[in-house]
This record gives C-alpha cells, structure tokens and sequence, in this order.
C-alpha cells in the first residue's frame, strides 16, 4: 500500500461514509464496501489494493483500538444499573440466536469449531448500528429503548467469551477447554481489576504529568493486548479489558475525549481493510447460506425481542420495535471474523469463507435492518391494529 | 405537589428523565454524554412517536434551565417556590437596603445555627462571592442564594420575616427583578467551579 493508495482510500472512506450518513445508515457497511471495490477479489476493474503486511498492521491497530473503545463504553457498574431487563431480555436473545447461529454453522461447516464461531457472529447484534439508529429515529424516549440497549449490554459481555477463545480454539478438545478457561480467568481477573483497581489506578494516571498521560493509556492498552496474545488467547480481548478496566476510573472521559479522533479513523481502516479480503465471487457458493441466514436472523431477533418485551411487561408494538432494533449486525460479527481468520487452526477454506460470509452477512442485515428499524412503528401499527373499543373510551 | 421524575441510563449515551406533565403529556429529557441534551414531548402518553423533539447543546441547554427555573423572573404564582435539587433547595433571596442584616457579618446573622440553611454564595457590585465565608458581610442591595432542606427552609422563612417587616421584603422582590444568574461548570478535570456573573446571594 503506498502513499498514494492510502490517499486515494481515505478519500473514497469520507467519501462514502458521508452519503451513508446522508442517507442515514451506518458507515460501518460504507467502509466495508469501499474494501470490498477496491480490494483484489471481484469487481477486479477496481482492484487497487492488495493485502498487505501494512494493511494487516493497519487492521490489527484498527481492531485493538476499536474494541478498546468498545470496553471503555462497557462497565460492570453500568450493567447493574441497567437493572431488570438484563437477565431475562438478555438470556431470552442468547438462547434463540444462537440457536439460529448453530442452525446457520452447522449447515455451513458441520460439526465443528468453526459452526461455533458462525453461531456467535450471527448471534450478536451491532451496538453501533443499533445506537445510532435510536438516535436518528428519535427512539432514545421511548419506554423499549432501554431493554435495547440493556440486551446489546449482555451480548457484549457474552461475545467477550468468545473472542477469548476465537483465535487459538478448534485444536483438540482438551486445548480448545483450556483456552475457554483462561480466557474465562482473564476475563474475571480483568473484572475484578475493574472494580478494585480503579481507586490506585485512578491516582496513578492523575498524578501524571499531561504529556505521558496518553503514552500511559496506550501501554496499558497495547500491554494487555499483547499479554493477552502471549496468553494464548486474542489481542482483542485483551485491548476490550483494557477498556474495561479503564471504565470505572475517573479518566474515562478524558481518554475517550483524547482518543476520540482517532477512534473513527481507526475503525473505518479496520473495516475497509476487512473489506479488502471479501470475495464475492463467494457468493456463488454461500449465496443458499446468505439465503439462509439472513432471514431466520430478521426472524430470531425479531421474536427475542418481542418475547423479551411481552415478558418484561410491554405493549405489543413496543416489544416489535425492540426485537426489529437488533436485525443489524455490525462490528462484533466483523471483529469474530477477524480473530478468527488468524486462527491457525481453522482451514484456509473455513477462514475464507468465514470472512466472505462475514461481510456479506453485515452488508445485508445492516441495511435490511435500518430500513425495517426505520419502518417499524408504522409496520407494528399494521401488525397491532389499535382495538377501536378501547381507543374510544 | 412535586412531581414524580424517572431516571433511566442509557448505556454509552447517557441518561434519560422522563415524567407526566398534568396535562397528560409525557416528557423525556436525554443528557447525552457528549453534552447534547434533547427533549421529547408526547402529547399523549401513549403516543407512537413523540411531537416534538427539540435539540439543545450545553450552552443552549443550560441557559433554557435557567429561564425556565426562574433565574430572571418568575411567575407570581411562585414567588415562593425555590430551585430544588434532591432533597436540597436553592432559592435566592434580596437583601433590601434597609434590611437590619445589612453590614452584619454572615457569622452575626447565625442563619446556619438558627435555621440550618447555609448561605453558599453572595451577589453583589463589583465582585460576586461565591463561597460565602461566615466573615462576608451582607451589604446593602445584595441579594443572596440558600441552600437547604425544606425544613431548614421554613425556619429560615419564619426567622427572616420576624427580622423584616413582611412590606418592604415584599416590596424589594416584587419592585426589583431578580438577576442574579448562577451556574455550575465543569472546570477542568473534575470539580466544578460556580459561577456567578451578577448580584445575589446563594444560600
């Protein structure tokens, strides 16, 4: 990737992400897109940019800072407060999709670690995506919102597990379990560390002077990610604990003010580089399973949240609206692909595949699901009809 | 009749109040974290989609709390009634020329010992004081901010009606409008500073 390439990419990013903007979907399916016409595989009229050691630097920065900002958003404090619908909203969306996940792996893979990834990235919806449409459609009053995000709040935290486990699971089962457990104790002593360790923290890092403040930040982030790597799990829990521990001290916010220029460029690199690695010519072999998955998920997440908000004591429609605000999936399901193409022990047909399926996957529901979460007040109101006898008293 | 206010957070935006106006509406105020504030307006409680979504920054926000709270002029109805804050109440209070506090110190007024309302800032030319010491003194024409529970409240209201005349307190709150202006922000890296821009006390 030369000077000019990277010119030429950051431009076509701004670019598109501003008519996305515009058009008021994500970016998220912009910058994947942008990868995806400009990478090697087809359209190859377009074909700029071969993956490179730089792009994958780029990606492997762009992830760590990603989730890094993503654990900063995350704090055990927060999921307590959110309060009632956590548990049940959250364990009703676990259970249904990921049973549509293991439905979808299954049908691709068989029985085998790589199902088991599939089933998370179908599993977990975006955050991002899913925020920023509750914000554009003036969503955030209404009485559903709040067992939105507490059910995004619990796929966070469970998709944690996963990405421990993601990049180096899939040996024999005796190594895949002892992956599963220290990912497990890292992720409980990081917990911990987050509720204990952020009054010593706290004085450290006010006691510094400015100018070290951030070298600070970035060698506990790049510190955990690589003594996560070195654990034998993944950089990117490592850099989403950093967060996580970072969340509960005082300096949260500064950190996040800091960082926050960076965060979006970070991402959209990310992203667009994924993209670069998105075959379409693919789509030939897991269009039945797009075909597939794509629906049972509009289907799954739909019904989760109507169950979640019927049992959690809501109307009918606002029960819909909450299970159709969680179609889109983004971020978490790119970051799976992602960790899981550098697991060594998935075979290059899975990896690619994982990765193709990915991105497409993302194309889709990120954008059916904005449209229908635009949509879905005036759909509920055609699936509820207001009783007329009540409506007049 | 206080009315009865919903805390909600909203994961990575910020946190939402919501309560029913008695008109039968509903209102949902959002403080984003980036410091947006929104406010939404449901004509019916039960409405779909809100009827008005209006979009304040910080600056736009804070100054629309301060009209609305009664900063600068309040209606008559409520002459009496103070900024409450939880369980604390912020009123402010003139303190007419011919007031026999004027020239005493806020130590010889003893309004902490007798009352239990603390006088936590004075508004006056030239400079305001926003941390009353029990030395400052109130002088003439300094109207003053209190803060306190609403019990210490009453005794504060009993205690400086026996010290005026009710008519010429009456009068200085009526005849003058009130102009103090206070607000908190954020200063720095933790803490807030108040900042007081005109004349008043902050009790």
């Amino acid at each position: 990737m030369t000077l000019s390439q990277l010119a030429l990419t950051v431009f076509l990013l701004a670019g598109l992400g501003l008519v996305a903007n515009r058009l008021g979907v994500s970016a998220i399916p912009a910058y994947l897109l942008s990868g995806l016409l400009l990478g090697p595989h087809e359209p190859r009229v377009t074909s700029l940019i071969t993956p490179t050691e730089v792009t994958e630097f780029v990606a492997e920065l762009g992830l760590v800072f990603l989730l890094f900002f993503l654990g900063l958003e995350f704090s055990l404090g927060r999921l307590s407060r959110t309060g009632r619908h956590v548990g049940l909203g959250g364990t009703l969306d676990l259970l249904t999709n990921t049973a549509v996940g293991l439905v979808v792996g299954l049908a691709a893979f068989g029985l085998s670690f790589g199902a088991l990834i599939l089933a998370a990235a179908v599993y977990v919806s975006s955050s991002a995506i899913t925020v920023k449409g509750l914000i554009d459609f003036r969503r955030l009053a209404d009485e559903e919102t709040d067992l939105v995000l507490a059910i995004l709040l619990f796929e966070d935290l469970a998709i944690a597990f996963v990405l421990g486990f993601a990049a180096t699971g899939g040996g024999t089962t005796a190594s895949t379990l002892g992956t599963v457990g220290k990912a497990i104790a890292f992720i409980g002593i990081s917990l911990a560390a987050s509720r204990w360790l952020s009054k010593p923290l706290d004085r450290l890092l006010d006691w510094l002077p400015r100018e070290f403040f951030l070298l600070v930040i970035v060698g506990i982030l790049v510190g955990m990610a690589a003594l996560a790597k070195e654990l034998g799990l993944s950089e990117a829990i490592g850099a989403l604990m950093a967060g996580v521990v970072l969340s509960e001290t005082s300096v949260r916010e500064e950190i996040e003010e800091r960082f926050f220029s960076f965060r979006d460029v970070f991402a959209a690199l990310f992203f667009f580089v994924f993209g670069l690695s998105i075959d379409v010519g693919a789509l030939g072999r897991l269009g039945w399973l797009l075909a597939l998955a794509v629906p049972l998920t509009i289907l799954g997440k739909t019904a989760a949240g109507y169950f979640a908000g019927r049992v959690g004591g809501f109307t009918r429609r606002q029960s819909f609206n909450a299970g159709v605000a969680l179609i889109a999936h983004g971020e978490f399901t790119i970051i799976l692909a992602q960790v899981a193409a550098g697991n060594s022990r998935l075979s290059d047909a899975v990896q690619s595949d994982l990765t193709a399926f990915a991105g497409l996957y993302v194309l889709a529901t990120a954008t059916v699901g904005v449209v229908l979460m635009k949509e879905s007040k005036w759909i509920g109101r055609r699936l509820f009809p207001p009783k007329l006898v009540s409506e007049e008293r | 009749m206080p009315v009865e206010l919903r805390e909600t957070r909203l994961p990575g935006i910020g946190v939402k109040y919501g309560f029913r106006t008695s008109e039968g509406g509903r209102l949902a105020i959002v403080l984003h974290n980036d410091g947006v504030r929104e406010i939404y307006f449901f004509r019916h409680d039960h409405d779909d989609e809100p009827s008005e979504v209006i979009r304040l920054d910080d600056d736009e926000a804070r100054q629309l709390g301060a009209v609305i709270g009664g900063a600068y002029e309040r209606p008559k109805i409520v002459e009496e009634l103070e900024l409450a804050l939880g369980e604390l109440t912020i009123e402010w209070v003139p303190v007419p020329d011919e007031s026999p506090l004027t020239g005493q110190t806020l130590a010889e007024c003893g309004f902490r010992a007798k009352t239990g309302i603390t006088v936590i800032a004075i508004l006056r030319e030239p400079e305001p004081v926003a941390g009353a010491q029990p030395s400052d003194m109130s002088r003439g024409a300094t109207p003053s901010l209190r803060s306190g529970s609403s019990a210490s409240t009453k005794r504060f209201a009993s205690c400086w009606a026996r010290a005026h005349s009710s008519a010429a307190w009456k009068g200085s709150a009526r005849g003058e409008p009130l102009t103090s202006r206070g607000a908190s922000r954020p200063n720095g890296r933790g803490g807030y500073r108040l900042r007081l821009t005109e004349r008043g006390w902050f009790v």
